[in-house]
């Protein structure tokens, strides 16, 4: 059952490889849910939900590929007014080589937003294993 | 065949020591701390009571312990063989070694046999149940070992008829794994040395 | 206090306040295995065997399963590319594996020739199109499975910063003849050899951390002394053979001394000895039973058993000062401790219930964790060389048993095949 289950997950995952693809080909790109881009002042409160969702779903990492699960980074992503990532920036690196490596990995795969924000802005994102510390 | 003559060789004492403590045992309630080991007239009246009713396992272990002891004894020792064969093992409650009065009972009666055979040298061997770490047994062991011998010499054994070796739970006389089994493997054997 | 707890309102409030705007938090990965593909070998020339592949593929995936760290993407799934020999970047069709979603991708080939075998493995990061590690085995037939082993270390080595512990042997005791004696195979229980033919009782091997050499304690000469073996020479001496026991030796991680427990000067002491057996020093002193030392990675602190308090409990001692320190509270008899080779933690056994249990604890004696359950008593952990994987001996399945887990206490599995009869086990460094 869990096979099964396993199965659907890597085909969930293929079809959204797939569409990442595609919103790159494609200029109509669908909102996600819960993340309605209004015409609000700061679009990165607006893409926040939409970047958080993608950014964990993306990011790959195994607790047996680091030595320490007290470790923490904090990338700096702007995007244009189109919507395209144009810049990442760490602010802090963990200092272990394999968890920035998949930090960054899940920040390349964030190419695109799915609508154009109208103007260029910058967020935040930190990430850690504190999930993880408390089991 | 060579079983079946040995088998009488330990037998004979067995019985013999059990007939006089089933007696023993019937006037005088066992186990009274206050009884603080006598001068043991008799081997008989402090030999330990548990031991004798089993006779099976005994041989089994002797047939493991002891392979050298099928050859035949010259006619002269015989007497010092049977002597030496109503040494009786001592047993020993979980994870200690301090001696029971039993036990000490048993080695008072131990130590006079020793005592009239001054030449024989006798190994002790501790052994432990098979809970526990091997490796703590092995010391816990040669501690029971060891706290059997001070006693015995206490008693006025020549320290130098006796030596010990530790088998922690390597050696167990029951091979099963419950409580009878391992208050059974707990113990100090007297083996003679060859 | 008044004054702490104002600071700490005032730092949260600023924490607050800069966390206001486009900050976000993911405090987990969204998707924590790896998915892997683990292509079949292919032949580059000559004659195609299936079954030597079968070998390569189950042990490689065996040793992977247990890591702990990958998802398997079911074969079903995989792409033409997998049946296609190319095995350089240039020729491997990533896109087919980016869109499978693989983050990892092994491909391989070898060339077998008259027993000699010649195998290729690469793994692949499908979605950098790059080659994360290539090796070329060359051997017999017979070494598939070892190179299988090896390349499944090259694997954990790209992917984690540390290479696997697969490429080893578990040395262990087993009674199989009739006596306890000393046997080696490798960490999938395959390859059984045995080492002694002392027809007497063999216990507690450790390995050399240098070479291929074994110390254990024998009944050979009637008691419990300290032998050394070379493995390949098969060249053995008596280290330590003093009155009383010498028994439960371990390495110093440099290989350069012994700890052992020996009883010459009346009591179980804890020593230290030389290689060749020569007394260097006492380091404990205690009316009580001192056994079963344990190094740290350092060499500079032992944990180690004693019943000083009562009960058999761990103890740490430093060997500088020669300061002692309780290890473990809890429990009425704890036993056998194993330090990690990472340092961190330091594993033993408990009994609890008439059973032992598989703990864990920090050194300083914090963080105390169970990792076993169910039937059976589970003894003897010790360490992989990495400190990823724990072996133990138990009884859990009827007969005494060599099993592995990861050092959480996952991925438990069996090693040793039926009636070995193994305990005791220890585990080499890599071979």
């Amino acid at each position: 059952m869990q096979r099964k289950q396993e199965i659907a997950e890597v085909k969930q995952k293929l079809k959204e490889l797939l569409k990442a693809d595609t919103r790159k080909a494609t200029s109509a790109p669908t909102a996600p849910a819960g993340a309605e881009p209004g015409k609000d002042k700061d679009p990165g409160s607006t893409y926040e939900a939409y970047i958080r969702q993608f950014l964990k779903e993306a990011w790959t990492l195994s607790k047996y590929q680091v030595g320490s699960l007290n470790l923490a980074a904090e990338v700096s992503l702007t995007f244009d007014a189109h919507g395209t990532l144009t810049d990442y920036r760490f602010l802090r690196r963990s200092g272990e080589t394999r968890f920035d490596e998949s930090v960054q990995r899940a920040v390349l795969d964030l190419r695109q937003l799915p609508t154009a924000p109208g103007q260029t802005f910058s967020l935040r994102v930190t990430f850690n294993l504190k999930e993880l510390l408390e089991r | 065949m060579i079983i079946s003559r040995k088998l009488g060789q330990f037998l004979l004492p067995l019985l013999a020591t059990g007939a006089i403590l089933a007696a023993g045992c019937a006037k005088d309630p066992a186990g009274d701390a206050s009884m603080a080991p006598p001068a043991a007239p008799t081997p008989a009246v402090a030999a330990v009571p548990e031991t004798a009713p089993v006779p099976a396992p005994v041989f089994q272990e002797e047939k493991v312990m002891e392979p050298a002891a099928t050859a035949a004894p010259a006619t002269a020792l015989q007497s010092a063989e049977t002597q030496l064969a109503a040494l009786t093992r001592i047993h020993f409650d979980y994870d200690q070694y301090v001696l029971s009065t039993t036990a000490r009972d048993t080695l008072a009666a131990n130590a006079t046999i020793l005592k009239a055979l001054p030449t024989v040298k006798v190994k002790i061997e501790g052994h432990c149940d098979e809970r526990g770490s091997d490796q703590y047994n092995i010391a816990l062991g040669e501690r029971r070992a060891q706290a059997a011998l001070n006693y015995l010499v206490s008693l006025g054994v020549n320290a130098g008829q006796l030596s010990t070796v530790s088998f922690g739970e390597e050696m167990p006389l029951d091979p099963g794994h419950g409580e009878a089994a391992w208050a059974q493997n707990r113990r100090a054997e007297f083996k003679p040395v060859k | 206090m008044i004054l702490r707890h104002f600071l700490i309102f005032f730092v949260l409030t600023l924490c607050i306040a800069a966390e206001a705007r486009s900050q976000v938090e993911i405090s987990a990965p969204g998707r924590q295995l790896l998915p892997l593909a683990v292509t079949r070998i292919l032949p580059l020339a000559g004659t195609a065997r299936p079954e030597l592949v079968n070998d390569f593929d189950a042990t490689l995936r065996a040793d992977l399963d247990l890591a702990g760290l990958f998802f398997p993407i079911p074969i079903a799934a995989y792409p033409d590319d997998a049946g296609q020999i190319g095995l350089t970047s240039t020729q491997i069709d990533f896109l087919s594996w980016q869109k499978l979603g693989a983050k990892a991708l092994i491909k391989g080939g070898y060339t077998e020739s008259g027993g000699e075998l010649v195998v290729e493995a690469r793994l692949y990061d499908p979605s950098g199109r790059r080659l994360l590690n290539g090796r070329r085995y060359r051997g017999k037939v017979a070494d598939i499975r070892r190179m299988a082993h090896a390349f499944a270390d090259q694997v954990l080595l790209s992917l984690t910063g540390t290479e696997g512990p697969f490429n080893s042997r578990i040395a262990c005791v087993s009674s199989r003849s009739g006596r306890k004696e000393l046997y080696l195979l490798d960490v999938d229980g395959q390859g059984l050899e045995r080492l002694t033919e002392h027809g007497a009782i063999i216990l507690n091997p450790d390995f050399s951390p240098q070479g291929k050499e074994i110390i254990f304690t024998s009944y050979r000469y009637g008691k419990p002394d300290l032998f050394r073996k070379e493995i390949y020479t098969g060249r053995e001496i008596a280290v330590s053979a003093r009155p009383g026991i010498n028994i439960s030796a371990r390495y110093r991680p440099d290989g350069g001394e012994i700890a052992l427990t020996l009883s010459h000067e009346g009591n179980s002491e804890i020593y230290l000895v030389g290689t060749d057996g020569s007394m260097r020093r006492r380091l404990t002193d205690n009316w009580g039973i001192d056994v079963d030392p344990t190094w740290s990675p350092g060499g500079d602190r032992l944990a180690f058993v004693s019943d000083r308090l009562g009960n058999p409990h761990l103890f740490t001692l430093d060997l500088a000062s020669g300061a002692v320190g309780q290890l473990t509270v809890a429990g009425k008899y704890n036993a056998t401790p194993a330090w990690s080779p990472l340092g961190d933690r330091i594993a033993f056994t408990r009994l609890e219930e008439k059973k032992f249990e598989i703990y864990t604890i920090r050194p300083d004696g914090s963080d105390e964790r169970r990792l076993t359950d169910g039937p059976g008593s589970k003894e003897h952990p010790r360490w992989s060389s990495d400190g990823r994987f724990l072996v133990f001996s138990s009884n859990q399945d009827g007969e005494s048993a060599l099993y592995l887990m990861r050092a959480d206490g996952s991925g438990l599995r069996r090693v040793t095949p039926p009636g070995l009869a193994a305990s005791q086990p220890a585990w080499s460094g890599r071979w």
